[in-house]
């Protein structure tokens, strides 16, 4: 069974017209569950708002009471990227809990995995700034909850661009492993592979930057020599996917040649990852077409449930595999300084 | 301020950005020195309605590059216009472009620099005036180590 945690009802971040990140972006993931045809899998679950214990382990106090401020007075333009409105607190701080409220629901036995389609998303947030479109990260809440209960947190983030917020919050953290791939060069600008954690973790924070136009062989191979490694060393009790669909070949944010077969088989490598079920929770973060959305959510969530649904072949034969290998080299060369 | 100085100066191509570049150039030209001029690309900089420059030339929008590695190269290809204001000035000077937010791109250039100060324009369309988000100049004032001068851009006519 599939755990899903979502509730676009009561979605009030309105980013403005034009704005890619839209709540139309919620019901075109949701569509993925009837696409993929595991409506009859999925145990709907409703999110809680974060406490502000909660989310004290991931952002500065003084952060929030500025956000939350923010929101109230009216809210307006953080950066050229980033907007909030009065409604985006509330709605910021159910997508905030609603990761945690799937681990309970997993802890709980309610399924195998879990996917949280809630906005805005989060991985861009560090502790103390909006940006990026996200205001409160999500992925970052929640790995520290469980590691606040004394678990280890694997993050496997395969948005198209690179987590600078959450990276940066488990910098000295040994006990969360952030795994990033991503295009290279692109906002944020962080990630580079001699980005590798802080010395309170080092070894802790891989990147595998890829080039524009990079396939899904590409991450595949990022997966097999840089993560399956790293993971096995780091024997995770939990894995968390920053979940991102922006590196579909249609996504106007970016320039990567994915598809949604190549998302199947990300979710299904990265779900063989966990040490067993009811320990693998997607969630959702950027992903600007809502029919590849749509088809790439699918794809996922059946390869994850162990069923099939590709829609679109798995793409090959894209540039990368050289960035792939400099940056497993780069891990190596880091690893034996140490 | 004795000696040399490094100014880091954001620009996006508008008019706050320029009045700010001929700022730090007067500094740099009295000083000696060295100005170093960085342009952020953000997530959206390569959307046809909501690119930066800031002040929304409508031929390049209407030119919008279709994706975001285009848009780079047509920012790169750009900030030679930009940048006139030093080139005028005649001091030394280096322009580049940058991924990321603007604070944290004018922060990280200040630190390869090991810059003296950071200079930015005031347009106040950004944000909430008063509370801590909103403005890159606000956030440049709680994240620097350095000193950030904030440099007004013309000067409108009051609304009638």
């Amino acid at each position: 069974m599939l755990v899903v945690v979502s509730a676009p009802d009561l979605d009030d971040h309105r980013t403005g017209a034009g704005h890619p990140e839209q709540p139309a972006r919620m019901p075109a993931a949701l569509g993925g569950i009837d696409a993929a045809g595991v409506r009859d899998a999925v145990v709907t679950v409703a999110p809680r708002p974060a406490t502000e214990a909660e989310l004290a382990r991931a952002h500065r106090s003084t952060y929030v009471d500025a956000l939350r401020s923010f929101c109230h007075a009216g809210g307006g333009a953080i950066d050229p990227d980033t907007v909030a409105v009065p409604g985006s607190w509330d709605t910021a701080l159910l997508a905030a809990g609603a990761p945690i409220v799937a681990t309970e629901a997993l802890r709980r036995g309610d399924g195998d995995a879990a996917f949280v389609a809630m906005r805005p998303p989060g991985h861009h947030a560090t502790e103390d700034q909006a940006m990026g479109f996200c205001l409160i990260n999500n992925v970052a809440v929640a790995a520290a909850s469980l590691v606040a209960g004394g678990e280890r947190v694997l993050i496997v983030d395969w948005d198209v661009h690179h987590g600078n917020g959450t990276q940066a919050i488990f910098w000295n953290e040994p006990n969360v492993l952030y795994v990033s791939t991503h295009q290279w060069p692109l906002f944020p600008g962080t990630g580079r592979a001699t980005e590798t954690g802080g010395p309170g973790a080092p070894g802790t924070t891989l990147n595998v930057p890829v080039p524009p136009g990079a396939t899904g062989d590409v991450l595949l191979q990022a997966y097999d020599e840089v993560l399956v490694p790293a993971v096995e060393r780091f024997a995770p009790d939990w894995v968390l996917v920053s979940a991102g669909f922006d590196g579909h070949r249609r996504d106007p944010l970016a320039d990567l040649s994915l598809t949604a077969g190549d998302f199947a088989d990300l979710a299904a490598r990265v779900h063989a990852l966990a040490p067993g079920p009811g320990r693998t929770v997607l969630v959702l973060e950027g992903g600007y077409d809502e029919e590849a959305l749509r088809l790439s959510v699918g794809a996922s969530l059946a390869a994850v449930l162990g069923t099939s649904f590709r829609p679109e072949q798995a793409s090959s034969g894209g540039p990368g595999s050289s960035a792939v290998t400099a940056a497993r080299q780069a891990h190596e060369d880091s690893a034996a300084a140490r | 301020m004795k000696g040399p100085v490094t100014v880091v100066v954001g620009t996006d191509g508008s008019a706050a950005a320029a009045c700010a570049m001929r700022w730090s150039a007067d500094l740099v030209q009295a000083t000696g020195g060295e100005v170093v001029a960085v342009h952020a690309l953000g997530l959206l900089s390569h959307m046809p309605t909501n690119g930066s420059p800031a002040n929304g030339e409508g031929d390049r929008r209407a030119a919008a590059p279709h994706t975001a590695a285009e848009h780079r190269t047509q920012i790169e290809a750009q900030l030679h216009r930009w940048c006139v204001p030093l080139q005028a000035s005649g001091v030394a000077h280096r322009c580049f472009v940058s991924d990321g937010s603007p604070v944290l791109a004018l922060l990280q250039a200040a630190t390869d620099a090991a810059a003296d100060l950071i200079v930015v324009g005031r347009r106040g369309s950004g944000g909430f005036p008063g509370l801590l988000l909103g403005s890159t100049s606000h956030e440049l004032t709680a994240h620097a180590h350095l000193p950030v001068v904030v440099v007004p851009g013309p000067v409108e006519p009051p609304a009638r």
